[in-house]
């Protein structure tokens, strides 16, 4: 038993060239998903064409149709799905470290749920809300995104509050509150639905398997303002996470803020799921896979696997956009949809082939 | 000793919920020491150890190092002065014996360049006897080998604070619960060895025989006070270990050195000691 697990966690031990390898592998996939992603869909453009129009040579006029589809369409859904692909990861790896344990995911204490409830009570309850409050014309565009966000962060502050005795946060406390909160949600957003019409319905249904298509350059400039700052955060919380995963009263004793890095872990989970979820609904497995693939390859060291995590949780979610726009074409299928039929049977595989590892 | 003590606790107490698990500790510790505490189960031992680390803030009384109150050391600072190798710890994640050492090195040596931190890395896993197991993932190795790697990590940790303080200590929770004969000894001997070079070291063990062997003076608890403490010889006497442990044992002595050591013996009834 032994041998069998230690071959199986070998192999991320190569030492610095392994883990520079498989960074520079990382930076060629995302490369490779953003042409794909500009190249493919119901007009097909050639990588060539496609770079072309990127670096600027697009006034040929022959190219101006293809220059207007990847500049206005398919260049700000990439860049969405990059943003949102990688604030997943890490938030998801954020997670698992903070709680020390590699399930833990936002998806799981309840912050997606939240979310998702703001939204669903905006798309269900708004026009009504507005028409009560004499407000005239359709929901304006940034309430849902907006709404989704601050039911994200309260979700948060409850868990937080909830979990906190004494200036101490119980990570177990917060864990099993977070599946409360995520059951309450999910109760409430079910009493929405009965409260909603034929086409609120179908919103409902079709906001928690998320979604990138109808990305604009004003969808990609709401999020990435919240979403880019807690990226470059990232960087200087591996090594109070690395601390935290011997244990808080280790951290402690090693020098670390743990209350301090805690609430920072929490707030910044925060705002990177809301504004994830505002922006592209609840997608799945993201924050779950992406974390775990990494620490097979590169090891669970926090300053590497967290940047590793937001290569690799951008260019998976890329791709699955190509494949969710590809599948069904013209008709498109769901991103989470994509992430969970993928995500969840890959997960499924990893658990079955791990050696009895995380059962401390 | 117009200096003030390397680390200092006046009148401690620690209450929880009302119910008092340490009372009325005096402490001190100076470079060069080691102070063994022992007691039975649920005698305050680890609690007294929480305190003086920093981890619990007390009801009542202080603790200091060099004359300063330990609360208003900020976490940086104290992880430079004193290290702690905790009971078990257990990872969830696959992190390598080595990433596991390397941790205490990390903030703490941040002053030192890359080939003092490796050295220190190397010389630490050499010591705690695990270099061999380096590249092994920690989740996979035994509760001994596990406790040698956090014994590493704890001497990578004193080893890149040297640089910031010299008078360090060192608090010791059980460390050689899950360890064999030849490791217990040689960690506690490393132990010693740090003491030598300027270390208060502080340590709970519940093997008497071991405590005698290597503590300069034992501290011995019981229902969160301190009701003995001095020399091994003086300390482990017939009538302390029947009060406090509940074992009618004769203590006995080493020929030359005169350790005193405790030997499980059957059927010696309470009475028949006096």
């Amino acid at each position: 038993m032994r041998r069998v697990s230690r071959r199986r966690t070998g192999f991320h031990l190569g030492g610095a060239q392994t883990g520079f390898a498989i960074f520079a592998g990382l930076v060629l996939l995302t490369g490779l998903a953003i042409l794909l992603s500009l190249g493919l869909g119901a007009v097909r453009i050639p990588p060539g064409r496609v770079l072309g129009i990127l670096v600027g040579a697009s006034d040929d006029p022959a190219l101006a149709r293809d220059a207007l589809v990847i500049l206005n369409i398919r260049l700000p859904r990439t860049l969405l799905g990059l943003l949102v692909g990688a604030s997943l990861a890490v938030s998801g790896a954020l997670m698992q470290g903070l709680f020390r344990n590699p399930l833990a995911d936002p998806t799981l204490v309840g912050i997606s749920a939240g979310s998702g409830l703001a939204a669903a009570t905006v798309i269900v309850l708004g026009d009504r809300l507005r028409a009560a409050a004499g407000l005239p014309g359709p929901m304006p565009y940034p309430v849902l995104p907006v709404a989704a966000f601050l039911g994200g962060l309260a979700t948060t502050v409850c868990l937080y509050r909830i979990a906190t005795r004494a200036g101490r946060t119980s990570m177990a406390t917060m864990l099993l509150a977070g599946i409360a909160l995520a059951a309450l949600a999910g109760a409430f957003t079910g009493l929405l639905v009965y409260a909603s019409d034929d086409r609120q319905l179908r919103d409902l249904t079709f906001w928690p398997l998320g979604s990138l298509p109808g990305a604009t350059w004003t969808k990609v400039a709401v999020p990435a303002p919240a979403i880019l700052p807690v990226l470059a955060l990232v960087p200087f919380l591996g090594r109070g996470l690395n601390a935290l995963v011997l244990g808080e009263a280790e951290a402690f004793h090693l020098g670390i803020a743990v209350e301090r890095l805690k609430r920072l872990v929490i707030l910044l989970v925060a705002v990177a799921v809301g504004t994830g979820v505002a922006a592209a609904g609840v997608i799945g497995f993201v924050g779950l896979v992406v974390p775990h693939i990494l620490r097979l390859g590169i090891g669970p060291e926090h300053r590497r696997l967290l940047p590793a995590c937001a290569l690799l949780g951008g260019a998976l979610l890329v791709l699955a956009d190509v494949v969710a726009r590809l599948v069904a074409a013209p008709a498109e299928l769901p991103i989470g949809l994509v992430t969970a039929l993928v995500g969840a049977p890959v997960f499924l595989w990893l658990l079955l082939g791990r050696p009895t590892l995380s059962d401390g | 000793m117009a200096e003030p003590a390397l680390l200092r606790a006046r009148d401690l107490a620690y209450a929880v919920s009302g119910r008092s698990l340490v009372e009325g500790i005096a402490f001190a510790a100076e470079p060069g020491t080691v102070q063994i505490v022992v007691g039975p189960n649920g005698a305050g031992k680890s609690t007294l150890l929480r305190l003086l680390s920093g981890e619990l803030r007390p009801s009542r009384g202080t603790v200091t190092y060099e004359g300063e109150t330990l609360a208003e050391i900020p976490p940086w600072r104290l992880a430079a002065i004193r290290a702690v190798m905790p009971q078990a710890v257990r990872l969830a994640f696959p992190f390598t014996a080595a990433e596991v050492a390397r941790i205490g090195l990390d903030g703490i040596g941040s002053g030192l360049d890359r080939r003092a931190r490796d050295a220190i890395l190397a010389e630490s896993l050499g010591r705690a006897d695990v270099t061999h197991l380096a590249d092994r993932a920690y989740p996979t190795l035994s509760g001994g080998e596990q406790a040698r790697v956090q014994f590493a990590r704890v001497l990578c940790q004193l080893a890149a604070g040297r640089s910031v303080a010299e008078r360090q200590v060192l608090f010791l929770d059980e460390p050689t619960a899950s360890l064999d004969l030849r490791h217990q000894t040689a960690l506690l001997d490393a132990a010693v060895s740090l003491a030598g070079r300027g270390a208060a070291v502080v340590a709970i063990l519940h093997d008497l025989n071991l405590a005698a062997a290597y503590g300069d003076v034992l501290l011995v608890m019981e229902g969160g006070r301190i009701v003995a403490r001095g020399s091994p010889e003086a300390v482990m006497q017939d009538d302390l270990v029947a009060r406090v442990f509940g074992v009618p044992w004769r203590v006995g002595e080493v020929p030359r050195s005169r350790q005193p050591f405790l030997l499980p013996q059957r059927g010696v009834a309470a009475k028949s000691q006096d």
